[in-house]
């Protein structure tokens, strides 16, 4: 730990004031999403715990504001603070699983690419490259418009978040498999891989212990860029109604539910989740800036 | 050159058939549409019937074949939920998202490739770190939550523009326009700023990046070193060599502001080709799901294959090479 802090990382971050500031954001979002259960003054979830008479309450500094519910509350009674605290926990923990598979698919992929070449290469590259040719909202959308139906209504609440989950990470894998590729092209002739062969270590051996960690540095850019991006394309999905179901609260579907009662002038049920979402994708595009700067000192 | 074409076209060709092919296995795949149609009551003779007629009874590869077949010829099918033709849909569909997209695009690349230069080549002045801070606000922005506050704010606030979609709408016959009239503008106006502003951010960080990056080549060194003025500098060394990263950004953001424009035209009740698309993953109707994805995808391969022509014809040193 002492180390780490002595480390290039922390010297070059602690004196770039935007990227330090995203990630305090970030980690403040974080830690109310992980403590939702915790800190949050109601739990949405819960029906008993809501109360029709306390529905389209303003937020409390406005006159008919009420002190229990900070942030106002939606047309079912629901405290829009937890509701908020709820929805950037799943959307986060939709998100990051999303970034996860794609960068396990997207690695696994763009390592088998380039080091084995020939076929292997050019299958995969091919795959890669159609995809890229459509946008990745579109390819999230139809996997999520052709799974759903192939799910039961009874199980659909739960099962429509590992959907989600499944269907932004596949639509991101390529962009991983094209850095990994071209860098794992670059790794496989040095001459520590050829070193391994020689002593007779096995592919899986080589590509995990030797190649893998010297292609990690790439991909770290690709997947901060990534879960921006994630979190983004989870909300947007939701409100266009092509993501998790409407009773999980998620930053989306808070957003999506609260645009209709918006032309009746209850704005706050749109504005703060839309803040908080705009916090979230803002603190990891700053962060992710800077990461890609400090890791291409050569942009500088 | 002849063979760079020849490979340029078999990866078209790939990517086309591959589409279709994705297009049609989501098509039959599908739960089995009968249910949907026939409801309850239904024998299970009917149920027979009705797959006969809409030929679900057949081999896959023959299916697949007679689904090229017809896609040729514009015959996409009938859509399951209210059994209209599908290509009578996107007829009426596709002036709503085209004007749209025509607007957005005039806005975004005249806004995008000005300040990107601009931010480009004066890379420390207080104008540009502002234009870069609104472009990564805009780039961050989800664009449906800008559209629903411009909705809230100009249309349902202020009340300056109207909230409602698609007005003022005159038909040609064989096209409906929104163009010709104060009203159509009034309702586009809203629409098409805040479908730009994701792409004008997006735009002026490429552009300026590629700008920044024309400037540390040797040329323009040499041409500092022949005490040439940073002005003859930018305007005839800069700009001629960004003209072929421009292009190909261009195509990419056009075939982004068409696939794009589900969100805006959700948010607005926009009643163009996304927002049946995003009605159709809400009610699985997997026709128009099916032919929604192929448009886009060949729309992409189209701007590419354009886009590298017009670098070709732009850029000599790529006509030479290979």
């Amino acid at each position: 730990m002492r180390n780490y802090l002595k480390s290039d990382f922390v010297f070059e971050l602690v004196r770039a004031p935007n990227a330090l500031f995203g990630l305090f954001l970030l980690l403040s979002i974080f830690t109310i999403a992980i403590l939702a259960p915790l800190v949050a003054p109601q739990n949405p979830f819960d029906p008993l715990q809501l109360d029709l008479l306390n529905s389209r309450l303003p937020p409390a500094w406005i006159e008919e504001g009420n002190e229990q519910f900070l942030l106002g509350t939606d047309e079912q009674g629901r405290d829009v603070l937890s509701a908020l605290f709820y929805g950037a926990r799943l959307s986060l923990l939709v998100s990051l699983a999303s970034v996860v598979f794609s960068f396990t698919l997207g690695v696994c992929l763009g390592l088998f690419a380039g080091y084995f070449g020939g076929w292997t290469d050019k299958i995969i590259s091919r795959l890669a490259d159609l995809q890229l040719t459509i946008p990745g909202l579109l390819v999230a959308m139809m996997l999520v418009g052709v799974i759903k139906t192939q799910i039961p209504p009874e199980i659909q609440e739960t099962a429509m978040i590992y959907v989600v989950i499944l269907a932004i990470g596949f639509s991101d894998w390529p962009k991983y498999t094209r850095v990994t590729r071209s860098a794992t092209q670059v790794e496989a002739h040095e001459d520590y891989v050829l070193a391994a062969r020689t002593m007779g270590a096995p592919v899986w051996l080589i590509l995990w212990r030797h190649v893998l960690p010297n292609v990690l540095r790439s991909n770290i850019v690709v997947a901060t860029v990534g879960l921006g991006i994630a979190v983004m394309m989870e909300a947007t999905l939701s409100f266009l109604g092509a993501g998790v179901s409407a009773t999980t609260p998620s930053l989306g579907t808070l957003i999506r539910s609260g645009a209709n009662s918006l032309f009746s002038g209850e704005w706050w049920t749109v504005i703060f989740p839309g803040i908080m979402l705009l916090l979230t994708v803002f603190s990891i595009n700053t962060l992710g800036d800077w990461v890609r700067d400090y890791l291409n000192p050569k942009l500088n | 050159m002849i063979s760079k074409i020849i490979g340029r076209l078999t990866q078209t060709v790939f990517v086309l058939v591959a589409t279709s092919f994705i297009s049609f296995a989501i098509f039959s795949f599908s739960p089995d549409p009968a249910d949907s149609i026939l409801g309850e009551n239904a024998t299970i003779e009917d149920r027979e019937n009705l797959r006969k007629e809409l030929g679900y009874d057949r081999p896959f590869v023959v299916q697949f074949l007679d689904f090229i077949g017809r896609f040729g010829q514009g015959d996409f099918g009938k859509s399951l939920r209210t059994n209209e033709r599908v290509s009578d849909l996107l007829i009426d569909r596709a002036p709503a998202t085209l004007e749209l997209v025509l607007v957005s695009t005039v806005v975004t690349m005249i806004v995008g490739i000005l300040l990107g230069i601009y931010t480009g080549t004066h890379r420390h002045s207080r104008i540009s770190q502002f234009i870069l801070s609104f472009s990564l606000l805009g780039v961050s922005v989800p664009t449906f939550l800008l559209g629903l506050l411009a909705v809230f704010l100009f249309a349902v606030h202020l009340d300056w523009l109207p909230a409602s979609s698609r007005a003022g709408v005159v038909d040609l016959g064989f096209w409906s326009t929104g163009l010709l009239t104060l009203e159509g503008w009034r309702s586009l106006l809203l629409p098409s700023l805040v479908h730009s502003v994701f792409n004008i951010g997006l735009f002026i960080r490429l552009v300026r990046a590629d700008v920044l990056e024309i400037r540390t080549s040797d040329y323009i060194t040499f041409a500092r070193a022949r005490g040439l003025s940073e002005k003859v500098i930018n305007y005839s060394h800069v700009l001629p060599n960004s003209l072929t990263p421009i292009i190909n950004i261009g195509a990419l953001n056009i075939g982004g502001l068409i696939a794009f424009s589900l969100i805006t035209e959700t948010v607005f009740q926009w009643p163009g080709l996304g927002l049946m698309f995003v009605q159709a993953i809400q009610f699985s109707d997997f026709p128009i799901m099916s032919v929604y994805f192929v448009l886009i995808a060949f729309t992409f391969v189209f701007l590419n294959l354009l886009a590298d022509i017009l670098v070709g014809v732009v850029d000599p040193r790529i006509r030479r090479s290979g």
